[in-house]
């Protein structure tokens, strides 16, 4: 259990800056998310971390210790892999009883710490077995088993549900969550599954091209993205170009081809009468209406594509770009029907328009 | 089983060329070699301490070029296995390179290095570091050394391939678990290695058993391996039972000596995945 600094981190390979001054406090205890495409830099930042590689410059502090001159091996700051490395030559209990062997631990007390370790990831009586003889899943909670059972300051986790298959990885979601409240580790998580990161970390972090783009918990993210960018990666799929108006009772009228959208701001837009902008909303906070109002309006369904809980639509006609409404699976739309849609105020997002965004 | 009957088909132009030109004259020679004499040849090599050392010194030799070229190929093989793949290739290339100069060549290569009017010994004596030339050409220590330089790129070559397919995540997984540089190589990456390893040292142990050219040249006149003697009881000594009883005894030194380290590694590889590396 430790906090977590990073104070201006970089890291460049050649002209390439792969992590671009990263600032970041995390506290004892806490699960975060690194969430990014590839190439965001995440992973590297990760790298550093654990020591594999060396920072430009910058530092990782570890409870107020710069950690600059400790090897990877000295950091007891554990990493779970993506393709979890398991050590192929030993079985289920030396890989787990790996790293307290090298403590120097009684035989007794390591064995204690293993069994103890191993019912919490539910594998008890495969202790014996081989990682070739495991399924993905099996050899999955030993990487975490190996990776928690020494205690770590910080428990660095590198795509830990990628390779999985969707139930499974949904029962891993709740495991490694519970695993990690029960241990209280201070957890890093990288991923590019904004599900995985929403669902599992206490905050989220989302970077792009080696910075960080917005810090929040994840409902913040989800629901006040702070660039067009990182609601792109959160989902959004609805975005409209507009020109914005004077704001009226904390309403922003924002002119998108021959309509106008309110969207409530509430005075904290920076966007004067006459700046270009873009507006967003998630598929799920555009519904159907029912009678014509303020922010309802007509197009036809381009398609519609069953997704099991919802039911998702291609509307064109309301703008000029398309919008995306996710809507009741029972609500009865099909290709070519007109239909009404209400977009809430209060759940517009609003940008200011960066050239050529 | 079409399939299997035809890999059967495949395999058929090689082992026969194999069988007629190879297993057939050697079961030919021992028939022979039986029919003439009895068993009094082999019971002769084992009875004479001349031949008994000839056996050792083979082995002896064999045995101090295999461990010496895994010594110096290991690191060779890791760096290249951990290299990004252009220079691992010039690597490759730089490698083989000598494969392209036959091992007579080589060996008078050494013979101009090591002779006592040498490059070496002018070198050292030059700098004042003995006084005597140093007597290395025609002794054990100049075949070793031709050995070694024959033979070191097959034991790199067998190593690169199985270092190359360690994951390099579980070398970091062993330090975040608190494993220095020298425990992970001892506890992860060289049992992983293992098949690379046995398979580069059986390769390297069984051309140097079998060597000819390198114990001739650079071993001097009074210097014999059992391949020189093969030949020496043929062409000096006219003595075709002696030569074949040598023939087959190193035969079945190797022979001994390849599954013995197969039953002693087997057991190990089955448990690492079948050694699907080897």
């Amino acid at each position: 259990m430790a906090t977590l600094e990073l104070r201006h981190l970089t890291k460049k390979f050649g002209d390439f800056t792969a992590v671009d001054d990263m600032d970041l406090t995390v506290a004892e205890g806490e699960m975060i998310a690194l969430l990014g495409g590839s190439g965001c830099g995440k992973t590297t930042t990760l790298r550093m971390i654990a020591g594999f590689t060396e920072p430009f410059s910058g530092a990782v502090v570890v409870d107020g210790k710069d950690l600059r001159s400790v090897p990877p091996y000295r950091r007891n700051i554990s990493i779970f892999f993506q393709n979890y490395a398991l050590f192929p030559h030993m079985t289920v209990f030396e890989n787990v009883a790996f790293g307290l062997k090298l403590q120097k631990l009684p035989k007794a007390e390591i064995r204690e710490r293993v069994e103890s370790i191993l019912s919490l990831v539910k594998l008890v009586g495969l202790d014996r077995r081989y990682p070739r003889e495991l399924s993905g899943g099996q050899q999955q909670r030993v990487a975490l088993a190996r990776a928690l059972v020494t205690r770590p300051a910080i428990l660095l986790l590198d795509e830990p549900l990628s390779n999985l298959d969707a139930k499974l990885r949904v029962e891993m979601q709740v495991e490694i969550k519970r695993i990690q409240k029960e241990l209280g580790i201070t957890t890093i998580i990288v991923t590019h599954d904004h599900e995985e990161a929403v669902s599992l970390a206490d905050r989220v972090i989302v970077m792009n091209a080696g910075r960080i783009q917005q810090i929040g918990t994840p409902q913040e993210i989800f629901d006040r993205p702070v660039s067009p960018f990182v609601a792109d990666f959160m989902g959004f799929s609805t975005f409209l170009h507009g020109v914005a108006g004077r704001e009226e009772n904390g309403l922003l009228p924002v002119a998108c081809g021959s309509r106008t959208l309110l969207v409530r701001t509430d005075g904290r837009t920076d966007l004067a009468p006459g700046d270009a902008c873009v507006l967003t909303i998630r598929s799920e906070n555009i519904a159907l209406a029912q009678e014509t109002g303020e922010n309802v309006v007509t197009g036809q369904v381009r398609s519609a594509t069953y997704k099991g809980h919802t039911t998702r639509l291609e509307v064109s006609g309301c703008f000029e770009e398309p919008v995306y409404p996710a809507i009741s699976e029972y609500a009865e739309c099909k290709e070519g029907d007109t239909v009404s849609l209400y977009f809430p105020p209060e759940r517009i997002c609003v940008y200011k328009s960066t050239i050529g965004g | 089983m079409e399939r299997k009957k035809q890999a059967l088909l495949l395999a058929l132009p090689a082992s026969l060329a194999l069988l007629v030109c190879f297993i057939g004259p050697m079961v030919y020679i021992l028939i022979r070699t039986l029919a003439e004499n009895g068993t009094a040849d082999f019971a002769a090599f084992f009875s004479d301490p001349f031949y008994l050392d000839i056996l050792w010194t083979t082995l002896r030799v064999s045995l101090i070029s295999t461990a010496v070229s895994l010594v110096l190929g290991y690191p060779t093989a890791y760096y290249m296995a951990r290299t990004p793949s252009r220079l691992k290739q010039a690597m490759v290339i730089v490698i083989l390179f000598p494969f392209l100069v036959s091992a007579v060549v080589r060996s008078y290569g050494w013979m101009v290095i090591l002779g006592t009017n040498g490059l070496l010994n002018q070198l050292l004596m030059g700098l004042g570091i003995i006084a005597e030339p140093l007597k290395i050409l025609n002794t054990e220590a100049a075949v070793i050394i031709g050995m070694i330089h024959l033979l070191i790129p097959y034991m790199i070559l067998s190593l690169v391939g199985v270092l190359q397919s360690i994951d390099p995540n579980v070398e970091y997984a062993a330090y975040s678990l608190g494993a220095s540089p020298m425990t992970t190589f001892t506890k992860v990456i060289f049992p992983l290695s293992t098949p690379g390893i046995i398979s580069g040292c059986v390769l390297v142990f069984t051309m140097s058993m079998t060597s000819y050219v390198t114990p001739k040249l650079l071993g001097g006149s009074k210097f014999r391996m059992m391949a020189t003697m093969v030949v020496q009881e043929i062409n000096v000594s006219f003595d075709w039972g002696a030569a074949s009883a040598i023939s087959y005894i190193l035969l079945a030194v190797i022979l001994a000596v390849q599954v013995a380290v197969v039953l002693i590694t087997g057991k190990y590889m089955k448990r690492m995945g079948g050694g699907k590396n080897a």
